[in-house]
Formats: structure tokens, sequence, C-alpha cells
């Protein structure tokens, strides 16, 4: 208590240098909590853009799909099944799909393009593919009659590569689940722009009963895509789904152990490695700059020390004649630096956390810092306002490393102080 | 005094043994200061006894050891030579730990500049060293303010030293010193910084607390009212103990 009362006072001895330590610490720990913040929303965004509107954050394939991804490799999906997936707590929706590569043209142009088999209904809950489109509509609930072209809906990428808008016919060529080669007409009802580099220039969508016919994959699907509420449990999720499966969690380490029809359920981080190296890299990265900013305060607060116990040495000097032993002394200085950590670090995690919870509720107004109002980072679309992530770890962790940086940093005055010999001190020669 | 200091006779170095009714006992004391390869010798052989009860000054020109002896009595340093006995303590065999324990039971200090905390109150300084001892909140309370009152500083026990003058820093600095009931009060020229009615007055009351809690009281001093009021005068010169005069209380 002692310990304590003196260190506060001391604070307020200088409280011009007290304060500007202080704000130094306090902007450092702000400065963490609002960094952790963006970070966590930046990632966030990063998966939900990565995973959104393509990829989900679950997903089903038959072992040997993964493995290569073949027309033949599908799995038999029935109406039981996906309705036991859906009732999996977290799960929000599932899509069924089919996945097919072949040309896609007219009598001008022709691409290589993928094509995609879904449940209109079905994915317009999986994904919002259906809420860009940018041109015509989205593909109808059910499927035009056999005398009609079969529905299409084209990436802009495609459509802009086709020279094609809604209303416009396509024809493809593919190859079928079956070896033979499944031909039909298309007509163009509409555009989507994701956002999604990959989906947009290569993608086409089909009726998931179209694609079935023209891969010749009646009943079966190569993919089940899931979304779940939380993007932090898929793999929780994923488990939860393969138990409802009776699926493999997971692809099995080394190649050709499973089976290839064998079920395998992996969550994003599974589905999209290179997503989720980016974040363990972008999370590695953050010890770089608590690295800086805690060094820049753990100077600032060994100088302070420092000089605070330079000044003060021949009143420790009388501190220790009239009694207090020198690890009672060095307990007083140590708490002392306690008090400028925990202070600081508390103001700076206030400020910090309640930037954050602003820029979480309101978003960070990203033209600040690109001049298009959208934008697209390693082919994940980000939208114009960045929503941070505060969590009660995001406001913790600084907080507790910076009383520990604090305490590290007194140490060395403190054992300076613990050490006077009081005599010389009281006399003012030097030791 | 402290219910060792009543025990066995003390064994010193070499086997000397004293009796156990000094209070203080030097015996050969020397003590060499080294400033790289000169060596100054600051006591040379130095033998004194201390009864309790006792007020006598140290005094002697600049440079005659009265300060090196003060700390070798107060275990703030120790003997090149010979032996510092106090309250049945051999002094000089403390560690740091040992020698801080020692002088927050058995010394009460008074320094020449005062020396209070200055961020803390009148009142805080003088518990100070009753904190460090961990004495009870109410036995601490009933200490200070008792002897605040007695020095006249009752109704400045929360003005922190920069709102006191020099006396009243000093009254404040007498009452840490005696709040923890020391064997000896050790006083290295506490007038020194104070006027002469001031320092009256210090001393009145330091002779006060000598005869009514029998405190014992060593001060150095250059002050000739100081060697004028104690019972005991040690004269030092280059080191050694040059004369001793004893008289009648003044």
């Amino acid at each position: 208590m002692t310990s304590l009362k003196l260190g506060l006072r001391n604070l307020a001895r200088n409280r011009w240098r007290s304060g500007l330590t202080l704000a130094a610490v306090a902007v450092a720990v702000g400065l963490m909590v609002w960094s952790l913040s963006l970070y966590e929303g930046w990632i966030q965004a990063m998966v939900r853009g990565a995973t959104a509107v393509e990829t989900a954050q679950v997903q089903v394939h038959t072992a040997g799909y993964v493995d290569q991804p073949r027309a033949y490799r599908g799995f038999r999906l029935d109406a039981p099944e996906l309705a036991s997936v859906r009732r999996v707590p977290g799960v929000v929706a599932a899509s069924p799909r089919v996945e097919l590569h072949g040309l896609v043209g007219n009598e001008q142009r022709s691409q290589v393009a993928r094509i995609l088999g879904v449940d209109p209904e079905l994915e317009r809950r999986t994904t919002p593919v259906a809420e860009a489109v940018t041109a015509g509509r989205w593909l109808a609930d059910e499927p035009p009659s056999r005398a009609e072209p079969r529905e299409v809906v084209v990436g802009s990428g495609v459509a802009r590569q086709l020279q094609v808008e809604p209303g416009d016919e396509l024809v493809t060529f593919l190859e079928a689940a079956d070896g033979s080669l499944g031909n039909d007409l298309l007509r163009v009802v509409g555009i989507v722009r994701t956002g999604n580099t990959a989906l947009d220039q290569q993608t086409v969508y089909l009726h998931l009963s179209d694609a079935r016919t023209l891969g010749a994959l009646e009943g079966e699907v190569h993919e089940l895509a899931i979304r779940t509420e939380d993007l932090t449990r898929a793999a929780e999720s994923a488990r939860e789904v393969a138990a409802a499966l009776g699926a493999r969690v997971g692809m099995p380490e080394g190649d050709g152990a499973s089976p290839g029809e064998e079920l395998v359920v992996r969550p994003w981080q599974e589905v999209l490695p290179g997503v989720n190296q980016m974040i363990v890299v972008f999370r590695r990265s953050y010890w770089i700059l608590y690295l800086l900013v805690y060094l820049l305060a753990a100077a600032g607060i060994l100088n302070t020390q420092r000089m605070s116990a330079l000044e003060r040495r021949r009143e420790f000097g009388v501190m220790m004649a009239i009694g207090m032993r020198p690890r009672r002394m060095f307990r007083t200085l140590v708490v002392e630096s306690g008090v400028v950590g925990v202070l600081g670090a508390l103001i700076g995690a206030a400020g910090g956390a309640a930037l954050s919870w602003y820029h979480q509720a309101h978003g960070l107004d990203m033209s600040l810092f690109t001049d298009q109002a959208a934008f697209s980072y390693m082919g994940v679309a980000f939208t114009e306002r960045l929503y941070f992530d505060l969590t009660l770890g995001n406001v913790v962790e600084p907080v507790l490393v910076m009383l520990g940086v604090a305490l590290l940093s007194g140490l060395w005055p403190a054992i300076r102080s613990a050490r006077i010999d009081p005599a010389p001190t009281i006399a003012g020669r030097t030791e | 005094m402290s219910d060792e200091a009543a025990t066995a006779p003390v064994v010193g170095p070499e086997g000397a043994t004293w009796s156990e009714d000094a209070l203080i006992r030097v015996r050969g004391v020397s003590k060499v200061y080294r400033q790289g390869e000169l060596e100054v010798p600051a006591l040379r052989g130095v033998d004194l006894d201390l009864a309790e009860g006792e007020f006598t000054a140290m005094a002697g020109p600049s440079g005659s050891g009265k300060t090196t002896l003060l700390n070798m009595i107060g275990a703030l340093d120790s003997p090149t030579e010979g032996a510092v006995s106090v309250a049945g303590h051999d002094v000089g065999t403390l560690d740091r730990g040992e020698a801080a324990d020692f002088r927050l039971d058995h010394v009460g200090f008074i320094f020449q500049a005062y020396n209070l905390v200055p961020v803390l109150t009148a009142y805080e300084n003088a518990e100070f060293t009753l904190l460090l001892r961990g004495t009870p909140k109410e036995e601490r309370r009933e200490r200070v303010e008792g002897l605040l009152e007695r020095v006249g500083l009752a109704d400045m026990m929360d003005r922190r030293p920069p709102e006191l003058s020099g006396g009243q820093q000093q009254r404040v600095a007498i009452v840490r010193a005696l709040a923890t009931h020391p064997d000896i009060v050790l006083a290295d020229e506490p007038t020194a910084n104070l006027d002469s009615g001031t320092s009256g007055e210090l001393l009145d009351l330091m002779q006060e607390l000598n005869r009514k809690l029998e405190t014992t009281f060593l001060f150095s001093t250059h002050d000739e009212t100081v060697i004028r009021r104690a019972r005991r005068v040690i004269r030092l010169l280059d080191g050694r103990v040059d004369r001793v005069e004893t008289r009648d209380e003044a």
C-alpha cells in the first residue's frame, strides 16, 4: 500500500513528464487495440469475401473429387441427407452443386468456362450471387420447358469476353461424367459481377437439373456448399456436418489413404488454404507491429523511471538509511512502473476500444486509402467501408502486454536504486 | 532497548568481550577509504563507550571523522578494522538487509538537510518508519499524533515538506526518528541549516525528549550551541578521539 501511494504521488511530482509517459503508453495501447480490431475486421471481411460468394464456409465432396476434380467423381445426395445437414446447429443454408468444365460460346467467340449447376433458391440462400446480378435476372426457380433454351447466368468477365447480354444465345460443349460429349443451347438471362475474379471471368450458372442432364449425373452432385452463421466456428460446424452425413472431416494425411468415394467435409480453412495461410501471415505480422510499438513505449517508461530514480537518489538513500530494505525499495520502484503501465494502458484501452467500437458500428471509410469506392485484394472483393471486429481479447491482450512491458522497463532503475549505498548517497557523493 | 540487548555479553572480533551495560561500544575502529590508488584514512583506532540515555556530541573540524563514526554506529558503513556494537549487535557484520532491519529497529536518524520525502505529508513522513515496521494503523496514529503534538506541529500534519519551514521540517524529522522508540538517535549536524533561535528551540525539544523518553542522543556537530548543551563532548581530531569532556547538564 505504501509502495502504491508513493508510486501515485511520485507520478504527480513531475506532471509534465508523467503525463507524456502516460500519453505514450496510452497511445501505444490504444493503437494496438484499434489496429488489432482493424486487422480482425479485415480478416473477417477477407474470409467473408473469399467464402461468401462461392465456397461458403464448409464444403462436402468425395475424397476422389478433392484429390482430382473429375466429372464422374460425384456423390448421391438425397433430400433427407440434405435436410439433416440443414438441421446442424449454426448451418444457415446448403447448396448442392454440379461443376463441369467445357466450352461456352457463339458463332463469333468462345471460351473455356466453369459451368456451375445450382438450385437457384438454395444457392440464393447460401451465397449472395443472386444479388450480384448487374443485368437481367437470376435463374428462375424452375427451369424452362425442354422446348426452350436452357437458362444461363454468366459472369461479367465471360459476358465481356463473349460480348453477350441478357437475351443472347450461347452453346456449350462439355465432357460428361460418362465420357460422352454434352452440348446444348443456352439463353443468357443474367450477368453477375461478384468482385471475385475467378468467378466473374470464368463461371456460368445453370439450373442444377440442366447441369445434371448435360453432365450425365442423374441424382448426383459434386459439391455441397454450406453457409454457417459464424466464420470462426467453421471447423466445429464441419465436424457436426460430417457426423450428420457419416463422413470424414477433412482429408486424411497422405494421398490415396481415403477411398475415392468417401465423403469428406472441409471447413473453409482447408478449402482455401491460400486465404488461411495469408491470415496466418497477417497474424504473425501483428508481432512486428507489437514489437515496434511496445519497444517505443518501453523506451519511454525506462527513460522516465531512470530520470525519476536519478533525481530521487538522495531520497532513496534516506529511506534506506531509516530502515527500508533493498528488496522493498526494489518493489516500490517496480510498483511505480506498474502504476504508469496500468494507468496508461487503461486510458489507452478505453480510447482504443471506443474508437474501435465506433468503427465496428459504422465502419472505416476505405476510400480514404483507395480511389475506388469498392476494391478487390487478392481476388477478394471489399466494400468501401471496413467494419472492425472488437473482441475482449483485442482489448485485454494489449493491456496485459503493456503491463508486462512497464514492469520489465522498471526493473533496471529499480535494481539500481535498490543497490544504493545510503551514506555516500545522502552525503551527495557518487559511489 | 530491545530484549536482545539485555542478553549475554557480546563477543566481538578477535574474541574481545564487551560488557552489557554500554549501549554503544566502539573498539579499535579504523576506516580507510580508497580513491583509486590513494588510501584516505578517516578513522584511526577509535575506542568509545556510550551509555543508555546519554546526550552526547561529537565535535571536531571537517574531516575529523565525526560523520564516518556516526555512520559506523548507525550501520550505514562498516569499519576497515575494529568492531562496533550497538544494543548488543555487532553492526559491522550485518549484510545490507540485516543492517536495514537493525536501523529500523534500533536507530533513529536526524539529518542536516532534514531529508523528508517531499511527496508525503508531515504526518506520513513521521509515520514512515512505523509503516516499514508494519505497525498497526491505530498504534501509528496514536504515536505519531502524540509526538507531532509534542513538537508543536499538531495543526500542520497535512502539510507537505515544501509548505513547512526548515525548523518545522526538522521537527518532523525528529518525530520520524523517535516514532519507533529507537535505542539511539543519531543526529548529523541537525542545526547546521537553522538560525540560532530555531536551533535553540530544537535543542530544547531534543533535551526534553532525552529526559522524558530516556532516548539516547548522539550528535555530530560544529555548532557550539549543541556542544554547550551536551552532557558529554567527544572531541575528534584527524580520525582519533582527541579528548572527552564530561559536564553537568546545561
